[in-house]
Order: structure tokens, then sequence, then C-alpha cells
């Protein structure tokens, strides 16, 4: 399911400047857009709410020096991005607590439970946080926002060369991790 | 399916994945109701632009109050540290509003206490117990003193300007941003607040502290041990309701308003 639609690309422009951007519009049109692309990374609602103001706040506060030419995929790419960093945080957090804590803060996907839906969404955003930031986004705007590689290469500044070397980088990392934790549960039920 | 143009054998083990993912998407109820509380949160940001994003949390209005919370938190500026902070920094840039009982002891003997209290619209209220409160409204750039054993008050205006520029110079929650290091974690927990606190011991700057924290991250308490026997503790509570009079720049009717330039500290 791709977020992106031919109507995204008017961009809501009151003035001239790029600093004159009607935020309210861009809210109304992609405000629930830009939620669900939170989501899909977090798994959190609360989280991805936060996430969600925080984009439109930062662009009343830094709006983008250069226009934009499809807002839906820009917000879209703001959110994703902010709600990898939150999620590689709390990881973190939990690495830094150790096992007895991390436990308690954000279970990880137990061996041995079944391997329904909800386990699978838990482990790849598990696999996620856990592998190098820009392969988790170059993974996520791809695979979650549906951008094309050209997209996700000006969004991050990198040839669409590198776009595609880090894809293929993020999807075997995953692949490899996703296969451990399944290797584990495997392990546990037998 | 999106990820089509990545190579099919690759992609193929891990399709479920995605799609247990996708397929997880937020309800329309919930999408609804972040878009109505993004509209509210926009509408506070535009009428209040000190308002603004988490990060930019006590701005202007911090620093004022920096000389007082610096000795205690400047820690995080030295070589080495506490990872910890890391994380708990996000309390810090993202609350509603955030009180912080401090108070320093020495010997065991408590000699200074304060009360700090910051609203989401970057007001603070400092209390030094009966001595002095200050009151600091950078959307007024208005600061209010209050000695209250003289029944003195002032109002200082604080410095023209961008506010949350001016106070780039000042603002330690920066230099805890750029923080990294390691922190140890504590065997014991403890209960402070009446919540199960998990501790961090680490040396910084050659004070050894501990923070308290939830099991969720959440600061509860900061406790440093310094030179000479001082001890400082500052005791965190986020999202509270304040009362909105804490916050007035109103010259209580009691009080005799003194004009600025007698107005740089507690009076005699």
């Amino acid at each position: 399911m791709h977020l992106l639609s031919a109507s995204d690309s008017s961009p809501p422009m009151t003035g001239n400047a790029a600093t004159k951007i009607d935020i309210d519009a861009l809210a109304i049109a992609h405000g629930r857009a830009v939620f669900r692309a939170a989501f899909r990374v977090i798994g959190d609602r609360a989280q991805a709410e936060d996430i969600q103001q925080n984009v439109f706040v930062r662009l009343i506060e830094k709006p983008p020096r250069q226009p934009i030419e499809n807002w839906k995929s820009y917000l879209c790419a703001m959110s994703t991005r902010a709600a990898i960093d939150e999620l590689r945080r709390s990881q973190r957090w939990q690495r830094l607590t150790g096992p007895r804590l991390a436990s308690r803060v954000s279970p990880e996907p137990q061996p041995g439970a079944a391997l329904d839906d909800q386990y699978r969404a838990q482990s790849l955003r598990l696999v996620l946080g856990r592998i190098p930031r820009r392969q988790a986004e170059c993974f996520a705007l791809r695979v979650f926002d549906g951008l094309e590689l050209a997209e996700i290469a000006e969004l991050l500044s990198i040839s669409s060369n590198a776009v595609s070397v880090t894809l293929n980088r993020a999807v075997n990392a995953i692949r490899d991790r996703i296969a451990a934790i399944e290797s584990r549960a495997q392990e546990t039920r037998s | 399916m999106n990820s089509q143009t990545i190579k099919q054998t690759s992609t193929e083990p891990l399709r479920k994945y995605i799609n247990a993912v996708i397929e997880q998407d937020p309800e329309a109820a919930h999408a609804d109701s972040a878009q109505r509380k993004l509209v509210a949160r926009l509408d506070r940001a535009r009428t209040d632009p000190g308002n603004g994003m988490a990060g930019r949390r006590w701005g202007w209005a911090t620093a004022a109050v920096a000389a007082v919370l610096l000795p205690a938190l400047l820690w995080t500026s030295g070589p080495g540290g506490a990872l910890a902070f890391a994380e708990v920094q996000r309390y810090f840039s993202d609350f509603e509003t955030l009180t912080t009982q401090m108070t320093t002891r020495v010997g065991g003997n408590p000699v200074v206490e304060m009360t700090i209290r910051i609203d989401d619209r970057d007001r603070v209220r400092l209390d030094s117990g009966s001595s002095f409160s200050y009151v600091i409204d950078p959307g007024q750039s208005m600061m209010l003193q209050l000695f209250h054993p003289q029944k003195r008050a002032a109002l200082v205006p604080l410095a023209e300007g961008n506010p949350v520029e001016e106070a780039d110079d000042l603002d330690w929650l920066a230099e805890i941003r750029a923080f990294q290091g390691q922190a140890e974690l504590l065997e014991q927990t403890a209960v402070i607040q009446g919540q199960e606190a998990f501790g961090f011991s680490l040396n910084a700057g050659g004070m050894d502290m501990t923070l308290w924290a939830t099991e969720s991250g959440e600061p509860l308490s900061l406790q440093m041990a310094g030179p000479g026997g001082v001890e400082t503790r500052m005791d965190f509570a986020f999202d509270r309701p304040l009362d909105e009079k804490a916050f007035s720049l109103a010259v209580p009717a009691d009080y005799r308003l003194l004009d600025s330039a007698g107005a740089d500290g507690p009076l005699d």
C-alpha cells in the first residue's frame, strides 16, 4: 500500500517564500498519513501521536528552504525517520538497563510464542531498531511508506544507487536477525 | 506489494513480517483522535510561539534559572558521564509541566531548598522557601521578583531579541543532549515518590551521583555528592497540573513595587 498519490503534489504555499506554508492545510490533508507512518515503525499510538505533532510543529519552527514537490511523501518520511530514532532510543535504553529491566520495559518477542501477526510485527520493529539507522530508514521508507528509490535518495541526500545498496543490506540484515529469532523460537518449542 | 523492486529472493522471507506491520495500521477512530490532538497542538504552537516542539523547551526562561540549576546539572557537560541521560533527556524535553524540588545539604543540614515549576509555555516559577520567588514569563518578556520578608516586588524586563536564540549560550539542555558516557545500573532498586526506581551510578566531573528513574526511564531523582560534604538532591515530577496563578506577573496587593534598579537580588 503506497501512501502517495498524484493529488499530493500540490505544494500548499501561501506565498512565494517557502516560509509561508499553510500548515493547517497540510495537517488536514496529511495528518492521518503522518500518524500512520509513525505508527508502522513505532507500533505505539501515543508515541505515534507525539511524532505526528512534532513533525508539524517542526514545520512551523523550521520550514524547508526548498519547495517541496510532494508534501505527503516529505511529511511521511519525516515521521518515519523520527519514529526510527525513537525506536532506536527506546531499544538503547533497554540495552543499557540490561535484560532484567529490558524485559519489563518493552518485552522482546518471546521464543515459543505463537508466530502470529502480532509477534511478527513486533519482531520486525525490534530488528528495525537494531540495524544501522540509514538501513532502517531506507527499508521503512521503501516498504512501509512506499517511496520510490529516487524519492528516498532525494530525501536522504544520497544517490539512488546508494539507496539500492543500503536497502539490500537492510533486507539481508533484517532477514538474518529474524531468522535468528525464528530459530530461537523453534528451539524453545522443540 | 511495496517491496516489489527488492529482489524477490530477499524479500520473500520478510513478506509476512512486513504484512503483519501494515495490517496493524491504526483504526480510523485512532487516526481521527490523533488528528484532533494535532489540530489542538498546532493551535497552541501558533498562539504561543514559545510553545514550540519538544526539543525547544526550557529556552529563555531556563536560562534565567540556569544559575540555580547549573551547579546541579552541568555534570553532563564534562568528560565521561552517563549514557543513561541520553534517554532521560527525552523526559526533560517533552514535558507539559515539570516540578523540581531541589535540596542542598552541607553536613546533612539543608542550606538551600528550592521549588522550580515550569509549564508548557516556558514560564518558570522559582520559590526559595519563604525568602524569595521569581516568576519568569518569556511570552511577556518580564520577570517578577518577590522578596517575601520585606513584602517588596520588582518587575524586571527580560532582554530584548529572540529569547530562544539568546538562550542558546546558556542552554544546558543542549549540553545534556550531546552527552555520551557510561552508567552502571545498581543492583538494588529503591522506592522514590512511591514508585520502584532503578539507580544509575556514575562519576562525572569528579562528582559521584546517582540518577534514579522508573522502569520506563522517567527520571525521578538526581542525587549528587560534591566536595566539602555538599549533597544535592533534585526530585522531579512531570506533567502534574500547576496552578495558573503561580505564573502570574501581578504584584500581590500587600507587596510594594520597587523600580527595576533595585531588583538585582534579595533585599537585606
